[in-house]
């Protein structure tokens, strides 16, 4: 026995790779992408015929996936993030996780280097399924010009920006999930700041907003915006503070 | 040295005191009775014991260290089941003991040994929703014991087994105990903790109203003796010139209170010297149950 924080992650792992809902945030935006692949094919046949496109990277492919990103994400990390720490709930087991021969913070850290990599590969996923379908569709249909563009490095940041907002997103979940037993508080309340980041996405004081990250995922693709901004590294600074946040919120759960 | 020893513990959530000055010395290799009413401080002590609750006064010593400043260290050797099991509902049988031994690091033949151990080890595969009440608390007692803690405090660990389960239960927690471990543990099933046993402690109102050995505690109260003599009148009058209170005739059988093992001695030989010959006699001790009710009304005025 080792109290350290490999062995706590090695545990944490071993657990949380047990539920459902990390198979939901992992594969389904990289199945989306597929999904919507397909059905731009389906419309190519429908329609008798494909057509040149001025950047389909943009306007065909990363308009569809992003206007989707942006609802389904977020809302696919609050499952996830509320999953790992619904597992403790359950039989109030967190009696187990603070009487084992491990301290708390590598307990905690351990649960959000765990969340981060599950956001990271799903982000690596839709990423590589993001060019992987591009590239098919230019195998299939040339003439709609996806091998005219090089659209990778605007891609690259889109994708980079959006695992930043999830993370601060996750945090803030993770945060609330801690804080609230029952499930409606956290995934209510993501929702709700969802549609609100959605409304007030053009005000300047969005950017202190995580959940506008996702909205705006979809304006940085279309407008081939590669740069970071305000809300970028809001968005850094809102993981550590959420992170802090949570770490104080778990240390208290010891006190049942 | 003790297992657990608390120097005076005391707990309160806000003006209520729920704990007050709980000196508890539980011997190593001993098995400790927690005893007490709903209410009267059991599961506070023990998460207490368990970091589970802050210790606000560092009162706290297990195995000669202080749950304060030694907590990971401690719970190396430590094993707990505190109210109801705690298990992973995703995980099976085998999976949550799995997740122990990434932490523990006591290898598949472990888990394979302590589900032998608690007889569960045909629902190995078996999701733990799939259990049945009295199999999780079996997977609760074999993830308490699974990395072999010189330590086991249980908390109502009986709770939901079958008769057969009780009974297996206790040969496991005295076969623990030949092999030198210490058990700490609470239980409304008095018979049962009467049976293993060696040291009690009673605690009302968040108050040690007694701590000692069993037999320290079996002595503290009158024993009734049930004699048939050749002749039951003079019996009873032998024996309250004696001084013996109270004396009385239950069908055939004199009824005698007796407090000590001397006076019993003077008993007989009182009898024998008045030529009054005894034809049976039947000691009856008040039980651990009502032992434990007669204290808490003492301690209740």
């Amino acid at each position: 026995m080792a109290n350290t924080f490999y062995t706590a992650f090695l545990s944490e792992k071993y657990k949380l790779l047990r539920n459902r809902e990390i198979f939901g945030v992992l594969i389904a935006p990289m199945l989306l992408i597929f999904a919507i692949s397909a059905y731009i094919i389906y419309d190519i046949v429908n329609s008798g015929g494909a057509s040149a496109i001025p950047n389909p990277w943009k306007v065909l492919l990363g308009r569809y996936v992003f206007q989707f990103f942006y609802l389904l994400y977020p809302i696919l990390v609050a499952l996830f993030v509320y999953a790992c720490c619904d597992v403790e709930y359950k039989n109030n087991n967190y009696k187990i996780l603070f009487t084992l021969p491990i301290s708390k913070s590598n307990i905690f850290f351990s649960k959000v280097v765990f969340i981060l990599l599950t956001l990271l590969f799903s982000i690596l996923f839709a990423y590589a399924a993001f060019l992987i379908s591009g590239y098919l569709l230019s195998l299939i249909y040339p003439v709609l010009g996806f091998q005219n563009y090089d659209y990778r490095q605007v891609i690259f940041y889109t994708f980079l920006k959006l695992f930043i907002t999830l993370s601060a997103i996750a945090m803030i979940q993770l945060a609330l999930s801690l804080l609230f037993r029952s499930f409606i508080y956290p995934i209510g309340v993501g929702m709700f700041m969802l549609v609100f980041s959605v409304l007030i996405a053009q005000k300047s004081f969005s950017d202190f907003i995580p959940y506008t990250g996702a909205y705006n995922a979809v304006m940085n693709i279309m407008s081939e915006n590669d740069s970071f901004a305000r809300l970028d590294y809001c968005n850094m600074l809102m993981v550590v503070l959420f992170m802090l946040i949570s770490f104080y919120l778990f240390k208290r759960k010891g006190q049942l | 040295m003790e297992s657990i020893r608390t120097k005076q513990l005391s707990f309160k959530i806000g003006t209520k005191t729920i704990l007050d000055n709980i000196s508890l010395q539980v011997p190593d290799k001993g098995i400790y009775g927690y005893l007490g009413r709903n209410g009267a401080g059991k599961s506070t002590t023990i998460k207490l014991l368990l970091g589970l609750l802050e210790d606000q006064t560092d009162a706290i010593f297990i195995q000669g260290n202080s749950l304060k400043t030694n907590r990971t260290h401690i719970y190396a050797n430590v094993g707990n089941l505190i109210e109801s099991p705690c298990y992973y509902t995703k995980l099976t049988v085998f999976e949550n003991l799995k997740y122990l031994d990434i932490i523990h690091n006591k290898g598949n033949k472990r888990i394979d040994e302590v589900l032998e151990m608690v007889d569960l080890h045909r629902e190995k595969k078996k999701k733990t929703s799939a259990l049945s009440m009295g199999m999780k608390q079996r997977l609760g007692i074999a993830m308490s014991i699974f990395h072999d803690p010189q330590l086991l405090i249980l908390d109502e660990p009986l709770n939901g087994l079958d008769p057969q389960g009780i009974v297996e239960m206790r040969k496991l927690f005295c076969h623990l105990n030949e092999q030198g471990k210490t058990i700490f543990l609470s239980s409304h099933i008095l018979s049962e903790l009467e049976k293993i046993a060696t040291h009690i402690g009673i605690i009302e109102g968040g108050k040690m109203i007694f701590q000692g050995t069993k037999d320290e505690l079996l002595g503290q109260v009158n024993r009734e003796v049930f004699l048939r003599t050749s002749n039951p009148a003079a019996t009873v009058s032998v024996l309250r010139k004696g001084g013996f209170s109270p004396v009385k005739i239950d069908g055939e059988s004199v009824v005698v209170t007796i407090g000590d093992d001397r006076r019993f001695d003077f008993m007989i030989k009182s009898l024998v010297e008045q030529q009054i010959d005894i034809y049976g006699l039947e000691s009856r001790s008040a039980d651990l149950e009502q032992i434990f009710i007669n204290l808490i009304a003492r301690a209740n005025g």
